[in-house]
Formats: structure tokens, C-alpha cells, sequence
């Protein structure tokens, strides 16, 4: 049964992210762009738990690089729960959601990004990506 | 036990442990993620100097990239709190390609190229809502949107929706409620996007975005050579949309519960006239009849009633002492005084509104008023009634049960109970947070259809393809004569494939108004009473029929109090003389209509109200 988790794009979570998030930076003069997401479910009956040491560890949220040396280095992305916590977030470093994350609107979590480019290389950087650790859906 | 103590027996117990969790079988895992695209782009390809710009778009429907199949004209266009649409044609590679476009997910996404400047930019993620084929040409045309409807539709609870409107809306439970019977997203969604001072849109990402009605800076200044020639345009706002005033009025209706006192007092007349005119005593049975008769007065406590002492009073009766003589058990029968306290209560009807007046300098005279109303539902018909006498009746002379007898008149009324010959507002269910609520959803109402119609005064142009700027960015235009700033209300980009023109359209609201932002805050008191009722005490007395002293025509509003005759044979008979019908009268002061009957008064809103303004100046 496929994971009903997921991000949406909207804070009621009625559409899920299926497309790239697209962050628009000027090549000479890079300007931080924010967008926030939401990761949660549908599912009112449902939580969502890190893999291991579920209900304790909390679900980790990384900045994954597929081809680490090009595009875009993960420093160049902030996350954090707040848009006040990204002035402090560190670039490419994870963020720690809650531990147990319930479904429904109420439960959702927004996720804050801050796209900030330090490569200065005309293009499209395709190479980034927001995944979670392996994470366990329970009813409940 | 070392076999305890073992790491892998610690393991077992841990593995999949947790506060919640262990020991439960998951029902699906894995990882979840979502891609990033990082277009850096050079700004130099929206520069208006000489040169030239390449275009390519990008078109994937579904996973498919079609780009290569596009023909005539790709049209994408937003609106404040609409759906961004997307038009283009494409040349199906197949009838099942064809019939398989209807629903399918897309992004349109466009590069730009000067010299060696590029620009990649996402303009719509959406979905295909209807495709038109022609079979002559082999061209399916493609309508898309990006969801906007659907995302309220989608909602299924009151928090789903205030989600939607990031905490920019004014709910009010009393107003505008949401049913869990029968709930109508969409309904409560429009209903709230009224009180909200801005607009709501979804990006080029698909991303639903609310942007509040704010202008501050620009972000960028178009000059002449930015923008097309003969393409700006000045848009007044309508009459319509820009009256005089709006005016705001949260309808209250509630109950004004009123109490009233009178005090009785009455006193019999000398035992004298006992002996010489035959008057009748006053029997208890009758007074207390006489107490409990009036209709809507209730006896407050006990009315003190003071029995004739039981003995032989000397009476002088012309020269001669004569007894008058009362036995223990005429006395205990018997009236000789009493006081008692007379209550009444009940309620009126008010329709309390409270106003706001936003002055919008227009010249209209159309009634722009925004009215709700919030009702009390106490039921006012059984606080005024009197609990029944029945459940009261003695069963007991001796020895009775203890039971619980539920008390009846004046003691048996229920809560509240106004203050003494005074008023109180009851509001009943309708509690002060809920009065706020409602005035503020009332002001954000005004104050966004205000703002609203303000923003009627537009200034349009065109340039080459811009997809920089967002719904409520705001831009300013300084060419042909016009110098104006203001927020993006409107966009439409068009890319033509067949000629290779492509072009930004921007609509900009430029209200005329004196704020940065679009705000307001509002508040109300709850009604107070200030209500004293001072009705007058009746004068109470007793009143002797055919008697010589009785008037020929007495003033029937003073008799009141005790009312009997003079026997016929005492010498103070007079036949001629009005006979009065033997009781005792009661009758208690009116009601008078100013506090009986509906009332409806206004109360201000204390508010304050600001509104964004752009900046417009023409110059010929």
C-alpha cells in the first residue's frame, strides 16, 4: 500500500505536489526565494513516524543531491518550520519534523524553502531534491 | 539471567519501539520526496535594449513532452481569486494521445535566449480541462486550469477552508456558519474570501498562494522603452464600484428583560364602623385571591398579613358602649393589615445594530450597505412564564415525606433575574467572542468590498514576455504620460508559434487610497441596559358603598383597596348612593410602551480601516 504522505501544495492538502518546485534565481544577482509546501495526508486516521525508533525520532527531512560536484549544491537550500527560522536554517542541512505527524488538514506540517543560488551558472539545476528518511505510515 | 542481559534481546524489544507505534504493523512505508528545479536565470534576456530574444516553450502533458508539436498560439492567464488558464494546440501523435489528454496533469514552461543569456521559467502546472479537436487540421486545442476551483471543493471541514485563506479571513460562527450536516465548502470558501483584504491565486508551480492587498515598493519600474508602444491604459473605476460610502451594519437581535416592583399596603378601618355602618371584615381567602389575580404580578415572598387579636373592643355608639367582639377563629380568617410586594418581569424585543461608515469619496449615490444579523435564540415566551401553582398544592397536614416540591411563583422563575425595577441585556447564546467575531467578519466585509472597488482604477500594459512577476507583485509603469504603481491583478501571457511574437500583458490595481496595506481592526461592547423603572405604589384603602359619605360619582380609578357597603339599616344609609360590587381591587400600574414594545437602536463600531493605495500621475 503506497504511503498516503506526501506533499501537497496547498495547506488544506487538497493537491499533491506532482511536478518540480521551480525556484527562479538571477544569475548575477541571486534573491532568496521562498516557497512553503505542506507534508501531511488526506487521511484523518493515519500518522506518520520516522523508520526507525518511530513515535521518538523525528521524521528527518534531508536535501538530497543526485549529482553531487553539479547543478546546484544542497547549501544553496534552506528548510524550516517557520518563515522566520529560515534566516537561521543552514543551508543543506536536514530539518527535523515532528515525530508523530497526524493526518488531516490539522496535522499538516508547512516547510518552509529558501533557494538561494551560489553557482551563478545560467541553467536549470534539476539536481536537488527534499526527501524524507524511510518513514511508517500507521493507522490509528 | 544473562540471557537477559543481551543486546539482541534488548534489540528484540526495542525494534520498532517508540512512544506509539511499537508493536503496530504499519500499513505502508517508504520514502517521500519532491524534485527541485533551480533555473538560474540571466536577467539580460528581458532587457529592452537592441537586440534580439529566442523563445522555446515547453509543453509535458502527463509525462509526455509535446513541445515539438505545438502550433498557433500558447495563451496563459491569471486573475485574482481565479483560475490561472493555459490554451494551446497541439498536434495529437494519436487518436488514444487524443483521447487520453482530458485530465492529464502538464506544466508549460518557456526559455528565453539573448545572446548568450537564458531565462527557464515555469508559467502553469495544471491539468487538461477540455480538448477540441479538428479533424480537418489535426489540432487539438487544449483548455487547462490550474485547480482553483477544485481546492475548495476538496475541503472538508470549517479548518480546512480558514486554512485555504491563511489566517487573512474573518470567520464568524454566527454569521456565516459552517453545517457538519450539510456542508457546502465552496459556499463557505466564497463567504470567507469576502472578509479576506487580498486576493488568493495559484503560482506557475501550482502552489496556492494568498496575497495580501499591499503596495509598497516596486520591484521594477517599466520606462517607455520597456514597454509597447500604445499599450498602457488608464482605467477609471466604475460609479459603481466607488460610492459615496459603504456602510456596515451587524444586526443583533436579543431580549431586553425588564423587572418591575410595586409595594401594597392597606389597613382596616376603625372597629367602629364595624358596629355602626355593619361593614363586612376582609377574609384573607379574598385578599389573597385579589393578590393572585393580576395578571403577569407575581406575590414577591410572603405578603405580611396581620390578623385583628382575638377579644371585646369597647365601641362609643351614640353615647353607649357597645362591644365588638372577635373570636379566635374569625381572627384567623380575618385581614385587619397587610403589605406585600407586588413583582413583574418581562421581556422586549431589540434589534441592536452596530455600524460602520467607510467614507469612499465616490460620487454614487447606490446603497452599498453590507448587512448581517445575528438572533439570540432564548426563549423569552417561557422565562416570562410562571411556573404552574399546581406542583405546589399541599398533600400533607402532618408528618409529611421529605420531597422535593419545585417551587412555584415569584421563587419558581427561572434565571436571570434583572436588577430591581430595572432592565439587563440577555444576549442569551450569543456570547461576547461571538459579537466580535461577527463585527469584524461584518468590517472585513466593508473594508474588502471598499478595497475591492478601489482597485477598479487600473493601469494596463504590455511588453515582450515577462513571466517574472506573480499576482500581486507590485510594478510600476512610467511611459506615454502615465507614472503609476500598483499591484498585479491580472497577467496574460501569449506566445504565438506561427509568427514568433510573444507578450506580457499586466493589469494593475492602482487604488486611489492613502495606506500600504489593506487592514482593519474592529471591535464592539456588548449592550448595556440602562433602564429604571419607577412605577407608582397604588393607594389602598377601603371604599363604603351606599353610605351618605360615598360620592355620588366616585372616580373609579381611585378605588381600589377594600369595597363594600353600608348595611341598610345603620343610620348612615343611603339609598340613593352608588352600591359597590363587594372585593377587593387590585389594579397595578401599565406597562408603558417604550419598554414593552420592539426596539431597534445603533451602536458604533470602533474600528479603524485602512486601505492600500497605488499612485497615479498623468501628464499630457
Amino acid at each position: 500500500m503506497a504511503l498516503s504522505f506526501g506533499f501537497f501544495s496547498d495547506p488544506a492538502l487538497t493537491t499533491p505536489i506532482s511536478a518540480r518546485l521551480q525556484f527562479i534565481q538571477d544569475a548575477s544577482t541571486p534573491v532568496a526565494a521562498n516557497k512553503v509546501v505542506y507534508f501531511g495526508s488526506r487521511l484523518v486516521g493515519r500518522v506518520c513516524k520516522a523508520g526507525s525508533n518511530p513515535g521518538v525520532d523525528p521524521v528527518l527531512l534531508s536535501v538530497v543531491d543526485a549529482a553531487a560536484g553539479a547543478g546546484s549544491p544542497t547549501a544553496d537550500v534552506r528548510l524550516a518550520l517557520s518563515s522566520g527560522a529560515l534566516a537561521t536554517a543552514v543551508g543543506g542541512q536536514a530539518l527535523n519534523l515532528p515525530a508523530v505527524i497526524n493526518g488531516g488538514q490539522a496535522g499538516a506540517v508547512a516547510v518552509y524553502i529558501r533557494v538561494l543560488d551560489s553557482t551563478g551558472a545560467p541553467g536549470i539545476h534539476v539536481d536537488l531534491s527534499l526527501q524524507t528518511g524511510v518513514v511508517k505510515e500507521f493507522a490509528v | 539471567m544473562p540471557a537477559f542481559d543481551g543486546a539482541a534481546f534488548g534489540g528484540a524489544f526495542d525494534a520498532g519501539g517508540g512512544v506509539s507505534g511499537g508493536g503496530q504493523t504499519p500499513v505502508a512505508s517508504g520514502q517521500v520526496s519532491v524534485g527541485l528545479e533551480i533555473s538560474v536565470v540571466s536577467a539580460q534576456v528581458f532587457s529592452s535594449s537592441a537586440g534580439t530574444v529566442r523563445w522555446s516553450p515547453s509543453v509535458v502533458v502527463g509525462s509526455v513532452d509535446v513541445s515539438a508539436r505545438l502550433t498557433g498560439e500558447i495563451s496563459i492567464s491569471s486573475a485574482e481569486d481565479a483560475a490561472r488558464v493555459a490554451t494551446f494546440s497541439v498536434l495529437p501523435a494519436s487518436p488514444a494521445e487524443l483521447l487520453g489528454f482530458e485530465g492529464q496533469a502538464l506544466t508549460v514552461d518557456v526559455a528565453l535566449f539573448r545572446a548568450t543569456h537564458t531565462a527557464v521559467y515555469r508559467l502553469f502546472t495544471g491539468v487538461v480541462e477540455r480538448c477540441e479537436f479538428d479533424p480537418v487540421t489535426r489540432v487539438a486545442q487544449l483548455a487547462c486550469r490550474d485547480g482553483w476551483q477544485e481546492r475548495p471543493l476538496a475541503c472538508a471541514s470549517a479548518a480546512d477552508v480558514e486554512a485555504l485563506l491563511a489566517g487573512l479571513a474573518a470567520p464568524s460562527a454566527a454569521v456565516a456558519p459552517w453545517s457538519d450536516t450539510e456542508p457546502d465548502p465552496v459556499g463557505y470558501f466564497s463567504t470567507l474570501l469576502e472578509t479576506v483584504p487580498g486576493a488568493t491565486a495559484i503560482d506557475a508551480n501550482g502552489l496556492w498562494r494568498v496575497v495580501p492587498w499591499s503596495i509598497g515598493t516596486p520591484l521594477e519600474t517599466f520606462a517607455a522603452g520597456d514597454v509597447f508602444d500604445e499599450s498602457v491604459r488608464v482605467m477609471t473605476a466604475a460609479r459603481a464600484d466607488v460610492p459615496s460610502a459603504i456602510k456596515a451594519a451587524l444586526a443583533v437581535r436579543y431580549h431586553r428583560l425588564h423587572a418591575a416592583e410595586v409595594n401594597l399596603s392597606w389597613t382596616a378601618v376603625a372597629n367602629t364602623y364595624y358596629v355602626v355602618d355593619g361593614l363586612p371584615t376582609l377574609p384573607k381567602s379574598t385578599l389573597m385571591a385579589a393578590l393572585e389575580g393580576i395578571s403577569g404580578w407575581l406575590i414577591k415572598g410572603k405578603p405580611a398579613i396581620v390578623e385583628p387579636l382575638p377579644g371585646n373592643y369597647p365601641v362609643l355608639v351614640m353615647g353607649n358602649t357597645v362591644y365588638y367582639t372577635v373570636s379566635a377563629e374569625f381572627a384567623r380568617t380575618t385581614c385587619k393589615s397587610f403589605t406585600a410586594t407586588m413583582y413583574r418581569r418581562w421581556y422586549q424585543e431589540v434589534e441592536a445594530s452596530y455600524t460602520i461608515t467607510i467614507p469612499m469619496g465616490g460620487a454614487s449615490d447606490r446603497d452599498e450597505s453590507i448587512r448581517a444579523s445575528v438572533a439570540s435564540t432564548f426563549d423569552a415566551g417561557a422565562w416570562e412564564t410562571t411556573p404552574s401553582s399546581e406542583a405546589a398544592s399541599s398533600l400533607y397536614q402532618a408528618n409529611a415525606p421529605t420531597v422535593a416540591i419545585p417551587p412555584t411563583g415569584y421563587e419558581g422563575l427561572p434565571a436571570p433575574f434583572p436588577p430591581g425595577d430595572g432592565a439587563l441585556e440577555h444576549l442569551g447564546d450569543i456570547t461576547l467572542p461571538d459579537l466580535q467575531a461577527a463585527a469584524q467578519h461584518v468590517v472585513a466585509r466593508a473594508l474588502r468590498k471598499a478595497a475591492a472597488g478601489k482597485r477598479k482604477r487600473r493601469v494596463i500594459f504590455e511588453r515582450p514576455l515577462d513571466p517574472r512577476w506573480e499576482i500581486g507583485a507590485v510594478l510600476a509603469v512610467n511611459a506615454c504620460g502615465v507614472a503609476a504603481t500598483g499591484q498585479v491583478s491580472e497577467f496574460e501571457h501569449r506566445m504565438d508559434l506561427d509568427s514568433g511574437a510573444v507578450a506580457s500583458m499586466f493589469t494593475l490595481a492602482v487604488p486611489e487610497a492613502a495606506g500600504v496595506a489593506t487592514a482593519f481592526t474592529a471591535s464592539v461592547t456588548a449592550p448595556v441596559a440602562s433602564v429604571t423603572h419607577a412605577l407608582a405604589d397604588p393607594v389602598l384603602s377601603t371604599h363604603v358603598g351606599a353610605s351618605y359619605d360615598t360620592p355620588a360619582v366616585p372616580v373609579e380609578d381611585n378605588l381600589l383597596g377594600f369595597l363594600c357597603n353600608v348595611v341598610p339599616t345603620s343610620a348612615n344609609y343611603d339609598a340613593s348612593k352608588p352600591v359597590y360590587e363587594p372585593q377587593f381591587r387590585l389594579i397595578l400600574p401599565e406597562i408603558t410602551a417604550p419598554v414593552r414594545d420592539p426596539l431597534s437602536f445603533e451602536l458604533p463600531i470602533t474600528a479603524s480601516v485602512s486601505i492600500a493605495g497605488g499612485s497615479l500621475a498623468l501628464t499630457f
